[in-house]
């Protein structure tokens, strides 16, 4: 606060100051106010570095060439307005790193650059320090102790420097008496400075006076300002210093070693022979930085009815509150003053990018605030401060990053009362009472600011939220005017978070879709292209009422079609299963219903094509497919980053699949925060690119070259050369084979089937090996960088001139809705005769003329009769004759099943963040938090190797353990299509008495059907209900009397008058982190925790009990009928 | 019923005749074949079930079952604990395994063990799990899983392969599919997760439940005839609820042991020991019991600084559980046919780190073999003076699973198939044969 008043004073002073004229100008260079004060000073010499190439003059009285060493970089941005007013918008500056420095020579004995006692001198400089290191020493400027050949060592005249202490650097001067006796340090007098500056991405001035021989005569200044100190090495002296020949470097000594080197920027630096008075310093700094709370006051631009939240970069990595405020560099609007996450962050090719960590997130709002008692209530995962009117009112403390294991669990911070939920695991809270006096409309200024990231940590915001209770009300949160009061209860921070979460879902797509313009006229361009190479098929003249996948199987003479359609209720089940991967609610098939008859089956495809929950459905597919293998602990078992957000939103936004392929291959974007550069990962995997070659390989053209990892495929055609051939392309240079990536000798006897053809450190160069699939010359227009051998890579794949890309991902998509394919092996293509090969290429034809667009291939299909007809009982994979124009029986995916469960129950899966370390201490590449699952394809191995109760995830694994009864493959180093399939006693036992099944049969107050089971309906008509709400179809009349009978008793006294509705818990039992894992209590809540999953929800008492018993006994058989678990 | 074990009918069978079929069809695959059986063994295996005690966190050799001179806890390298004499001469324990010493004659000590994983516990996990380093192209199966899938359970309507332990991937059936898969149990009171019924579910609504599923199944079975998927499923949930019901689930009542026993396996180890043998008797192949009290002195056996305090008590109550075991399965006439292997991703070193425990070790370290018919009542391999380099007779991982297949009469040369891509069941392992009589 009181560098800030200082900081206005002195603005205000130097508005006076403006008119002056400068006197002292050389040609070409823009005239500041900075010249004008230094040039009266008179200094000695003065290096503005104003040119953008070294060597640099000095200005002032001696003429002095400062030569730069090789990566110096000059030209960069020095202070500028509007921050640093002193100086021109173009002042420049140098940017100095590892051992980089300036030189200038000594002119000789006697020079202008030597003092002894008697001489006075000033040094100064303006500096931008990027960061520091424990107690390092930073050279600004000094003479001697360089280290250069022919001097003494340790011969420091003088030196202007920052010494990092406690995290902030201070002011340093130090010299080397004349004595220097070897090795003893006493011959060094040092001055340091009792505070400092943090470093950070702001300009400071610093400088120091002093008179030889005068002990007491030394004076520090941190911009403009006298700073206190102390002689801290040697004492004070009378002696003179060392005095010789040897030079001045800028920026570094002691040869330039990394150590003493200014990580930073630097500028201005001038030397004068006197000691220049304090008043003058002063004048020589001078910065608008703004009191952001000061600041806010003024801003008129803030919305009426919305908190405006904005973030801002430039926070020092040390993370303090101390430091310019720069321009916002994203904005958005919400109602409330609460997070749970932010929007992600997109490049200009739409991709997830991270942000770099820490940042600031700064919230405003004006809000209409009657004067009065209140509480206020600010909660963080780090460092968070709350300001109304310019008034710090509460913060929060940093969040350290690290931690052992051994720390103690922490209370659960419970305000002791209903209106105000939990501290989430890791946060911490302030809570204060503040009193408001009447002020003018009492309209009050709110500023919340929260930083975001660093010292280790993942970069995530965790909950930050800021409620009231005025006068001992109940708290709510703060929201902006007009906005409706929100409550901070358990249920009611649910709800929130749940809003908030599809908010971000939202935001995220409307932020992503506008990010890459450039890139979405690249790939409109490519289509046309694609368009021109491919012309169309027209499909056979056969019935003209027939649509082309029908007329196509009818003229290849496919049996089956003259099979009858299923029913409405039939196909819409299928539907919904194949777009969204759910059962429909009940809502959707009365919608269904609705809908006329001629069209009904058309409008259904049409919406659902059209429903967000159909990129849901895609992801579990690729994930398998692409081998996307995250670990949320310390992942060494070849694992990848979690690039499932990235197949996610690339589905949301129907990508051209293309596009999809091209940004694989390319691997850009956030490696741990869900962009496709986290497919580049291979934890443990010498030989990364191999082994995505191979998924590439399998997923886009159907060539297995799993075998050819370590040898020549023994079944394909395939060399180890080859693979490595596309490795070297991921590559992008020549790849050396390592050691084990190879079987010895090629098995004995030399008869072997499998020979060895490389020899490790063979090395295989980045060239196309499949040239019979795809030429290796690309048209026109494909490519934007020719020298990059990925991105040539991505086009020869998806090239229009290579024809089995777009085969391969048609024979994928039927093969997943109707359960056979033209392959059925759709991974490995060898030696493939596919069926109906007019239908496939005239499919594949309409994949690449659509412009790639799944979604078009998947209408087509879904429209045919073939989709429409009943299914085959049993598959056809090994049956030599081709498959019928009919669906095969396919058993729901492991996804499908976990969500078609929470679709009946209504229920929230309620599973807490999928990680280990809650607390977000560590970093991203050791732990990972996945977030809270809402679908199934968001689980992921829950990693307790390590078999410790307090690392087990109770509510997650109880989820987890269905999807791995049904074949979701928890580990995925390795790419597949088609999963196991054997059916196991598991299955129906997850389901039937599984703790995650059981929450779908349970009939909590959270249950959609509680309600269902309460309203006024008949016996006939909640038979009805239940069996379209399972099954997706109306109750046969045998049907309905099982379910009348069973439930007539006690029904027309089911309800249970004065019961009230109870909504589940969510105490947060999740206080354990890894940091105290390793703590007893940490064991004993997860114990706990089990005993709740087991136990499982809490039934509804609305409902008498006998009578809710058996209404979920016919729940349960409903939905451990095969009915359920397969495809109608 | 027709479900004969924890797999769909045939399921395996057929996998093999698909495998099988394979092999016709693509010459050359059968000499390749051919050509590894040679390598069987002649070592004569005699057990039929095996219990692996496991010891996540990486037990301290040095300070269980190879005992050295002893360290300070501070700055002298060494072990932790005197040694103690045993029933094998001239073989030391620590001397917190004092029941064990006693009945050491009944075991093999493995003091030759390595691998070169340190890092990592889970890498290390599924390294001792799997007997190989993963591999970008498959995922091998679990020891537990080749075992279950190589020799099924031993008595219908039950599972080949259960865990005491949380489910990992490491424990998994990997490429060898879901037939090889585990039942998994985290404490031995409420019995395997998901298998018993829910709390609230009593006799009368599961008999209920049953007859209203079985008319509303017969229904689409009817409805859906010849399609064998659909009837897979029918009788494997016929065979899950029977699997749920009293007859298996009554092998999870120890309490229908006597209290004497009980007492005499001791901790919450102890009775999953108990159980384990149970398990056994019952049928079930393989049995993985972790031992992961890490509340006992707050580390497990993952003894880095404070960790190694109580680390005895650890190993008492190891001690307690294992002497046991052995009697008990001898006293039952089954330790001869039911291998029992003590073993931990990795050994410790014996400096001691500057909290006074120890770090990760994993160039020699320990594994113990009992009963199973080996020729047990002697010590194996040599380690020098302070326990860190083997001296003779070292054993990789794969000779390790080698002589454990072989124990359990499964041939460790043969050759197992993912998909039609040959693995050899072991990385090139060969068993330890001086622990065959």
């Amino acid at each position: 606060m009181r560098t800030i008043i200082t900081t206005t004073l002195v603005l205000t002073t130097c508005l006076v100051l403006r008119p002056l004229v400068p006197t002292q100008a050389r040609a070409g260079e823009v005239l500041d106010r900075y010249a004008v004060l230094v040039s009266r000073d008179k200094p000695v010499a003065w290096w503005r570095f104003n040119q953008v190439g070294a060597p640099f003059a000095s200005r002032g009285d001696t003429q002095l060439l400062a030569r730069a060493t090789q990566s110096v970089q000059a030209g960069v941005a020095g202070p500028r307005p509007a921050v640093y007013p002193l100086f021109a918008p173009t002042n420049r500056s140098v940017a100095l790193s590892g051992s980089d420095r300036l030189i200038i020579t000594d002119p000789g004995d006697n020079s202008p650059l030597d003092f002894t006692n008697g001489d006075a001198i000033t040094l100064e400089a303006w500096v931008r320090l990027d960061r520091l290191t424990g107690n390092q020493n930073i050279y600004l400027v000094g003479k001697g102790r360089t280290n250069n050949p022919g001097q003494a060592s340790e011969n420091q005249n003088w030196a202007l420097r920052l010494t990092g202490r406690q995290g902030t650097a201070r002011v340093s001067f130090l010299f080397r008496n004349s004595d220097n006796r070897k090795g003893v340090s006493n011959d060094f007098h040092r001055w340091t400075a009792d505070s400092g500056f943090r470093p950070g991405r702001a300009w400071h001035h610093v400088a120091v006076t002093y008179e030889f021989g005068a002990p007491d005569s030394l004076r520090g200044y941190v911009d403009g300002a006298v700073v206190s100190g102390t002689w801290d090495m040697g004492g004070k002296t009378t002696k003179p210093p060392v005095v010789d020949n040897d030079e001045v470097w800028i920026g570094s000594t002691l040869g330039g070693s990394a150590g003493s080197t200014l990580p930073g920027r630097i500028d201005e630096v001038a030397i004068y022979r006197r000691a220049l008075a304090a008043s003058r310093l002063a004048t020589h700094f001078e910065a608008t930085r703004p009191d952001p709370r000061l600041a806010e006051l003024s801003d008129s631009k803030l919305p009426n009815h919305a908190v405006l939240v904005e973030l801002l970069e430039g926070v020092p990595a040390k993370r303090s509150w101390d430091f310019v405020r720069s321009r916002p560099v994203e904005r958005w609007q919400q109602p409330a003053a609460a997070w749970i996450g932010l929007p992600k962050r997109y490049s200009d090719e739409g991709l997830i990018v991270d942000r770099p960590a820490p940042f600031l997130l700064r919230a405003r709002t004006r809000l209409a605030l009657p004067p009065g008692k209140y509480q206020f209530l600010l909660r963080a995962r780090s460092a968070a401060r709350l300001t109304i009117d310019g008034k710090l009112i509460a913060s929060t403390k940093l969040l350290a990053g690290g931690g052992g294991g051994h720390q103690s669990v922490p209370d659960a911070i419970d305000s002791g009362r209903d209106d105000l939920v939990d501290l989430a695991p890791g946060h911490n809270q302030a809570l204060v009472n503040v009193t408001l006096e009447t002020q003018d409309d009492n309209s009050r200024l709110v500023l919340i600011e929260a930083i975001v990231g660093g010292g280790g940590s993942r970069t995530e915001l965790g909950e930050l939220l800021v409620g009231y209770a005025r006068n001992g009300q109940p708290f709510q949160l703060l929201a902006a005017n007009g906005t409706n009061t929100l409550g901070l209860s358990d249920t009611q921070w649910d709800r929130y978070v749940v809003n908030y979460s599809r908010q971000l879902l939202t935001q995220n797509d409307t932020r992503r879709r506008k990010s890459d313009p450039l890139e979405q006229e690249y790939w409109k361009r490519r289509h046309r292209l694609a368009r021109q190479a491919v012309p169309a098929t027209p499909p056979p003249a056969l019935d003209g009422s027939l649509g082309p996948v029908d007329r196509w199987l009818g003229s290849e003479a496919a049996s089956g079609t003259d099979l009858p359609l299923v029913d409405d209720h039939t196909f819409f089940r299928r539907l919904m299963l194949d777009t969204t991967g759910v059962v429909p609610t009940v809502a959707e098939i009365d919608w269904f219903g609705t809908r006329p008859v001629a069209t009904r089956r058309n409008d259904a495809i049409t919406r659902f094509l059209a429903d967000p929950r159909w990129a849901d459905h895609w992801v579990g597919y690729w994930q398998d497919v692409l081998a996307e293998n995250p670990g949320i602990l310390k992942p060494k078992l070849n694992n990848t980053g979690p690039f499932r957000f990235w197949i996610h939103e690339s589905f949301r936004d129907n990508k051209p699949i293309d596009r999809f392929v091209t940004e694989l291959v390319l691997m850009k974007g956030s490696r741990y925060g869900g962009g496709p550069a986290g497919f580049e990962l291979a934890t443990q995997n010498d030989a990364p690119m191999a082994a995505k070659a191979h998924i590439l390989g399998t997923a886009f053209l159907a060539i297995q070259l799993k075998c050819a990892r370590c040898h020549d495929a023994p079944y394909h055609p395939f060399r180890q050369e080859q693979l490595f051939n596309l490795a070297a392309m991921l590559n992008r240079r020549p790849l050396k084979l390592p050691a084990t990536s190879t079987i010895p000798g090629g098995a004995p006897g030399g008869d072997s089937l499998v020979k060895v053809t490389l020899k490790p450190g063979d090395s295989i160069d980045p060239t196309w090996p499949f040239v019979e699939l795809a030429k290796s010359d690309l048209a026109f227009g494909e490519l934007r960088d020719n020298s990059d051998a990925r991105e040539r890579l991505a086009a020869l794949v998806t090239s229009p001139t290579n024809h089995r890309f777009p085969q391969v991902m048609v024979n994928r998509i039927w093969k997943r809705y109707l359960g056979w394919g033209f392959v059925d092996s759709v991974d490995d293509w060898h030696d493939a005769k596919p069926f109906y090969p007019g239908l496939l290429d005239h499919l594949a034809r309409e994949l690449v003329r659509s412009g790639y667009d799944l979604k078009h291939v998947a209408r087509l299909i879904f429209q045919s009769n073939t989709y429409q007809r009943s299914v085959h009982p049993g598959t056809t994979t090994t049956d030599p004759a081709p498959p019928a124009a009919r669906p095969v029986r396919r058993r729901l995916e492991a996804e499908q099943i976990v969500d078609s469960l929470f679709v009946v129950s209504g229920k929230q899966m309620r599973t807490g963040y999928l990680t280990l370390d809650p607390e977000g201490r560590r970093g991203a590449s050791t732990f990972l938090n996945l977030g809270i699952p809402t679908r199934a394809w968001e689980f992921v191995a829950l990693s307790n190797e390590r078999d410790r109760p307090a690392l087990a995830l109770p509510a997650a694994q109880s989820v987890v353990d269905v999807l791995l009864a049904f074949g979701w493959r928890e580990s995925r180093p390795h790419p597949t299509t088609l999963r196991d399939s054997t059916t196991t006693v598991l299955q129906p036992l997850a389901l039937a008495n599984g703790p995650a099944a059981n929450r779908t049969i349970v009939l909590s107050d959270d249950h959609v059907l509680t309600d269902m089971l309460l309203d006024d309906l008949s016996l006939p008509d909640i038979a009805n209900q239940l069996y379209l709400h399972v099954l997706s179809r109306p109750a046969s009349a045998e049907e309905h009397a099982e379910i009348v009978e069973l439930l007539a008793s006690g029904f027309s006294n089911r309800r249970v008058q004065q019961a009230k509705r109870k909504r589940p818990s969510s105490r947060r039992l999740t206080r354990v982190s890894w940091s105290n894992h390793l703590h007893p209590q940490a064991t004993r809540i997860k114990l706990e925790l089990e005993q709740l999953v087991r136990a499982g929800d809490l039934p509804t008492r609305r409902l008498t009990s006998d009578w809710r018993e058996r209404a979920e006994d016919v729940i349960w058989a409903l939905v451990n009928s095969p009915e359920f678990i397969f495809a109608p | 019923m027709t479900v004969p074990s924890f797999s769909a009918p045939n399921s395996r069978r057929r996998f093999l005749q698909q495998a099988g079929s394979a092999t016709a069809l693509v010459p050359g695959l059968a000499a390749l074949t051919t050509a590894a059986d040679t390598r069987a063994v002649d070592l004569p295996g005699r057990a039929d079930n095996c219990i692996l005690l496991w010891l996540g966190g990486g037990a301290c050799h040095v300070d269980t079952w190879d005992p050295k001179k002893k360290g300070d806890g501070k700055k002298v390298a060494g072990s932790f604990y005197d040694a103690i004499p045993t029933a094998i001469p001239e073989v030391q324990l620590c001397e917190h395994l004092k029941r064990t010493a006693r009945l050491l004659d009944r075991c093999v000590l493995l003091r030759g063990v390595h691998h070169e994983v340190i890092d990592e516990h889970a890498a290390a996990t599924n390294r001792l799990h799997t007997g190989r380093p993963p591999s970008g192209t498959t995922i091998y199966p679990s020891i537990g899983s080749v075992v279950a899938h190589e020799r099924g359970s031993a008595s219908d309507n039950v599972p080949p392969y259960v865990v005491m332990g949380y489910p990992s991937a490491s424990r998994g059936p990997g490429f060898l599919g879901a037939g090889a898969g585990y039942l998994y149990l985290t404490d031995t009171e409420s019995g395997p997760a998901g298998l018993r019924r829910p709390p609230r579910v009593n006799v009368v609504r599961q008999a209920r439940r049953e007859r209203l599923l079985g008319k509303i199944r017969q229904r689409f079975l009817d409805n859906n005839p010849n399609d064998t998927r659909v009837r897979d499923y029918a009788d494997a949930t016929r065979g899950g609820l029977k699997l749920a019901g009293p007859k298996f689930m009554s092998v999870f009542d120890l309490n229908s042991e006597e209290d004497q026993l009980r007492q005499a396996y001791g901790s919450e180890f102890g009775q999953r020991c108990l159980l384990a043998r149970r398990l056994v008797e019952s049928g079930v192949r393989f049995v993985e019991v972790a031992f992961n009290l890490n509340f006992i002195n707050g580390t497990g056996w993952d003894t880095h600084n404070q960790g190694q305090q109580q680390q005895h008590r650890l190993i008492d109550q190891l001690d307690q559980a294992f002497a046991t075991l052995i009697t008990d399965l001898e006293k039952r006439k089954r330790l001869d046919r039911t291998l029992i292997v003590i073993a931990t991703e990795f050994g410790r070193p014996p400096e001691f780190d500057a909290g006074g425990g120890r770090g990760h070790y994993s160039k020699a370290f320990s594994v113990v073999l009992a009963g199973g018919g080996l020729k047990t009542g002697q010590a194996i391999g040599t380690t020098g003076e302070l326990g860190k380099t083997i001296l003779e007779h070292p054993v990789s991982i794969p000779d390790l699973h080698a002589t454990i297949y072989q124990a359990l009469k499964i041939n460790p040369a043969k050759e197992l198939y993912d998909g039609v891509r040959p693995v050899p069941i072991t990385d090139n392992g060969t068993p330890v044969a001086k622990a065959f009589a």
